[in-house]
């Protein structure tokens, strides 16, 4: 069903970054966080939002939804950037004074570069993740990432297998949701309006059918399940054979390079640098 | 007679603006006629339930419009509600909306809605209640508790119970056994009956409907791949097969058997059936007159 697979951002298409092993996006991100954080400088920062862009072309996903996921988290640019600009203690005469608050030139600049390792953060993260990367891949990638766990006794199959039917069931239980939410509507059931009371009354018509209905599921899904003899222990082998190929290494000298490359251009003492 | 229900022109789109997008129906128009029943067919994936979801204002249409007794149902959004309890829809696999304790409450739930009276919802739930085949001891026991078909008859019930001048069942005997499917469908003729109502079936199952539906509907791709009487889409099964739909086997036997200059005179759906019209075709050649057509087709 093409439904099921909007869950979360992923956005479906074959690009170079879509084709990369999950677990290497795991760790790629864990890169360019660092790298976010390494960055010092005005050049660095520049560097960063060139390979951001980048990251962004490589991806093939519109500019226009990667901006959506900014939008979600405006509030904490915003916020950042105000912390920033009243709160760092600055050297020479303030620009602005007013009770409490001195606002430095020093604070604007900070304010600035905070708020953009934030912007590239999410925006490195998102496309490295959530829309390149199906739910499903990051739950094996993280399986097979924590699998060394489980000679130290932790099941991390289990937790794997968990996860990946939570996942597997959001989009089958919203299609249910929405299923018995239409035929409670067609008996003349209004959601969006009314008193509240009324609207919470009329939440009840679809919770219980949609309990009934996820119990129902988790039943013939467990009874499936031990009919292929499923134990989830020793041995079981997966469907989906994880293999980094060469180009994801390439990929990962890419970002070493990038992040050696902020941690060089830290170095250029050109306008403000923290 | 006139028309109850008439669609104009209309398109609908799933997820617009998205690498999701669908177009499920493609500039559709289609009138249907008051009293009579009609059915949709088409392969799954034909855009049925999506059609079926527009004529009681559930969906809106992304252009065109839906016309109830000459009215434009969207010329105010605010009271679309009130459509619903003219034009009731049953849902597919409609035994997963029930949720009150007996039955009895269920099917109150629609009446209850339309800020009916307590004695005006009793007797329509004594009334509904008899129309589908449920006793008064079902009416006690909780909705789960009952089997499969008996479940479905009880969620039909709680639409009709509002009494739609209109009722559209989407798939309504889909995973029954034939004799829960008789069931569903003495209790569908049996409202149309009581209520003078107009219905409309929808189905992919031949066999339902041949005998049901004095019009029939069949949806291809998001369009109308032919609009009639029933006796004349099934007349000529070349549409239907047109449409990906599985006819029985025999009925494309006999198409082919036309196509190659048999006509066997009319639709045939079961191996008697086509036995019966064979039969027919031979006796006339027994007596001489030309049963068959210019091709000289010889059995
Ligand atoms: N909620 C939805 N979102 C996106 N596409 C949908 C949705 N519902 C149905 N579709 C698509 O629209 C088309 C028509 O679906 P539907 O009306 O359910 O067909 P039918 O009832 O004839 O099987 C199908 O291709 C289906 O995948
Ligand atoms: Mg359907």
């Amino acid at each position: 069903m093409s439904r099921s697979i909007t869950l979360g951002q992923y956005y479906p298409a074959s690009s170079v970054l879509h084709r990369a092993d999950g677990r290497m996006k795991l760790i790629l991100t864990v890169v360019f966080m660092v790298m976010c954080f390494l960055c010092k400088s005005l050049a660095s920062f520049a560097l960063l939002l060139l390979f951001t862009l980048g990251l962004v072309f490589a991806s093939t996903v519109p500019l226009k939804i990667v901006l959506k996921s900014v939008r979600m988290i405006i509030f904490i640019l915003i916020f950042t950037f105000v912390l920033n600009i009243f709160f760092t203690p600055g050297t020479g005469e303030p620009l602005l004074a007013f009770w409490i608050f001195r606002v430095y030139k020093d604070g604007i600049w900070k304010a600035f570069f905070m708020s953009f390792r934030v912007f590239c953060l999410v925006i490195g993260t998102g496309l490295l993740i959530s829309y390149t990367t199906s739910p499903v891949d990051i739950t094996h990638s993280i399986e097979s990432l924590l699998m060394p766990l489980s000679k130290i006794g932790i099941p991390v199959h289990s937790f794997a297998m968990m996860m990946f039917i939570a996942l597997r069931f959001i989009p089958t239980l919203s299609d249910d949701a929405e299923k018995i939410m239409t035929a409670q509507r067609s008996r003349g059931v209004d959601f969006s309006s009314g008193p509240l009371m009324g609207r919470i009354r009329s939440l009840v018509s679809v919770l219980i059918p949609l309990f009934v209905s996820s119990f129902r599921r988790a039943d013939e899904l467990a009874v499936a399940m031990e009919c292929r003899c499923y134990h989830g222990g020793e041995g079981k082998t997966s469907l989906h054979v994880m293999k980094v190929r060469f180009s994801d290494f390439v990929i990962l000298f890419v970002f070493l390079a990038v992040a050696a490359g902020t941690v060089l251009l830290n170095g250029i003492k050109f306008g403000y640098s923290m | 007679m006139s028309d109850i229900i008439t669609l104009e022109n209309i398109t609908y789109v799933y997820s617009p603006g998205t690498p999701y997008e669908k177009k499920a129906l493609d500039n559709i128009s289609v009138s249907f006629e008051k009293g009579t029943v009609t059915g949709i067919i088409g392969h799954t994936g034909s855009g049925k339930s999506t059609l079926v979801r527009l004529l009681n204002g559930l969906e809106r249409p992304s252009s065109g419009r839906v016309l109830l007794d000459g009215e434009d149902i969207w010329l105010k959004p605010k009271s679309i509600g009130k459509i619903r309890f003219r034009v009731g829809l049953v849902m597919q696999y409609p035994e997963y909306q029930l949720f009150e304790e007996t039955v009895r409450k269920d099917i109150a739930f629609g009446p209850k809605n339309m800020k009916l009276p307590e004695d005006e919802i009793e007797r329509r739930v004594r009334e509904t209640a008899k129309t589908v085949g449920l006793s008064e001891e079902v009416l006690d026991m909780a909705p789960f508790d009952l089997s499969g078909g008996r479940k479905r008859r009880a969620a039909i019930a709680g639409v009709m119970a509002m009494t739609p001048e209109v009722l559209i069942l989407d798939e309504p005997a889909a995973g029954l056994d034939p004799e829960g499917r008789k069931k569903v469908f003495d209790a569908i003729s049996a409202y149309k009956e009581e209520h003078g109502a107009t219905v409309i079936i929808v189905s992919h199952s031949m066999e339902d409907m041949a005998e049901r539906c004095d019009r029939l509907c069949i949806l291809n791709n998001g369009r109308i791949a032919a609009y009639g009487n029933s006796g004349d889409i099934f007349g000529d099964p070349s549409v239907l097969i047109g449409a990906g739909l599985d006819v029985p086997e025999i009925t494309a036997v006999a198409y082919k058997l036309s196509e190659r200059g048999l006509k066997l005179g009319k639709a045939v759906f079961t191996v008697s059936d086509a036995a019966e019209a064979v039969a027919e075709i031979l006796k006339g050649r027994k007596a001489g007159s030309d049963g068959m057509g210019k091709g000289g087709f010889t059995l």
